[in-house]
């Protein structure tokens, strides 16, 4: 009986992890030059996350970069990204694609 | 005649404080980067010591795109001597027209116009046409703007200006990923002028707390010359 409450917990783990990590995000990072506070950089921050298909968009100012992670089977529209960070009163530069499994 | 011309000198002064609204220099509002529809509304408070006086001005700043940006204000008067009573909206439209972007910082520089509508039929409309530069590199920002303000029928000219030097005390470095928030100390000359009277250059040092979505600043404004008043800054912005 213990033997076959382990599997089926074993198995309910298995459900929940593999759809998980069965597709990857895509994930964009740009680089922005202009940005200074993190007041100011809040709009970009804001503008990126609410852009369709994107599961998390976060800047650093450390690095004057924007991430963009796209949800699972969704790819980046780059042309767009761009246009709401000009929109935000800054400038993109060069950007890199990669992908990430879930965590 | 004397009321009158306090009545204009205050008006004016009024008006003036109401076109403080944006970077991020504790006396003017109008060098602050903003989003497309993107919205920073403001709260300000100025306590006059010498006379009693506190001047509460409510200001609204609206992305229009990345490089222009319109300002709208409203300050209010409330006085134990006197009557409260609000002073003249401000509406004030920006237009960055120059700007280059790196990797250290940013300079911008962007045309200012706008109108004093005044709340009081005594009052007349004021034009303002100005400009703001702003140059930000690493942990220091410098503004620097000025406004001319053109009475029309019975209103007074005036002009303004602001100098202002910000300098991130911490951190001094930003986390990779994530916001941290931060401290900002911020040293200005200001200069206030309304037809009739003398520039009277001003010196205002304040601090402020910097979030991802809001600020708290406050300040202490020294006059250099004319009446020699001291005054209390306290603010809070909000950016939704």
């Amino acid at each position: 009986m213990k033997v076959y409450k382990v599997s089926i917990a074993l198995a309910a783990m298995l459900f929940y992890w593999v759809p998980a990590n069965a597709e990857p995000h895509e994930v964009l990072e740009i680089d922005v030059a202009g940005m200074t506070c993190t007041f100011c950089a809040y709009g970009i921050e804001k503008n990126l996350s609410e852009l369709e298909g994107v599961d998390k968009a976060e800047v650093s100012l450390e690095l004057k970069k924007a991430r963009v992670v796209m949800r699972p089977g969704v790819s980046a529209d780059e042309s767009r990204i761009r246009e709401l960070i000009r929109d935000g009163g800054f400038t993109p530069n060069a950007s890199s694609r990669h992908t990430e499994e879930s965590e | 005649m004397t009321r009158v011309a306090t009545s204009i000198l205050v008006a004016t002064t009024l008006a003036m404080i109401s076109t403080d609204t944006a970077a991020m220099g504790l006396r003017s509002f109008v060098a602050l980067p903003l989003e497309k529809n993107g919205t920073v509304l403001r709260l300000f408070d100025v306590y006059n010591f010498d006379r009693d006086i506190n001047g509460l001005t409510t200001s609204l700043a609206y992305g229009l795109s990345g490089k222009q940006t319109l300002f709208l204000s409203l300050p209010y008067r409330i006085s134990p001597s006197g009557p409260d009573r609000f002073g003249d909206v401000n509406l004030l439209y920006r237009h960055v027209v120059w700007q280059v972007d790196d990797n250290s910082g940013t300079s911008r520089l962007g045309l200012l116009g706008g109108v004093a509508i005044p709340t009081d039929k005594r009052r007349d409309v004021g034009a303002e046409v100005g400009a703001v530069a702003t140059f930000y590199h690493q942990r220091h920002e410098w503004d620097l703007d000025a406004l001319w303000v053109q009475g029309l029928d019975n209103a007074p000219n005036a002009a303004r200006y602001d100098v202002s030097w910000q300098y991130r005390l911490t951190p001094a470095h930003y986390p990779e990923w994530g916001q941290a928030s931060e401290w900002d100390v911020v040293l200005e000359l200001n200069g206030r002028w309304a037809e009739g009277g003398t520039m009277v250059h001003q010196v205002t040092i304040g601090l402020q707390w910097i979030h991802r979505r809001w600020v708290l600043e406050g300040g202490f404004v020294q006059d250099l010359n004319g009446p020699q008043e001291s005054r209390l800054l306290v603010g809070t912005r909000i950016h939704f």
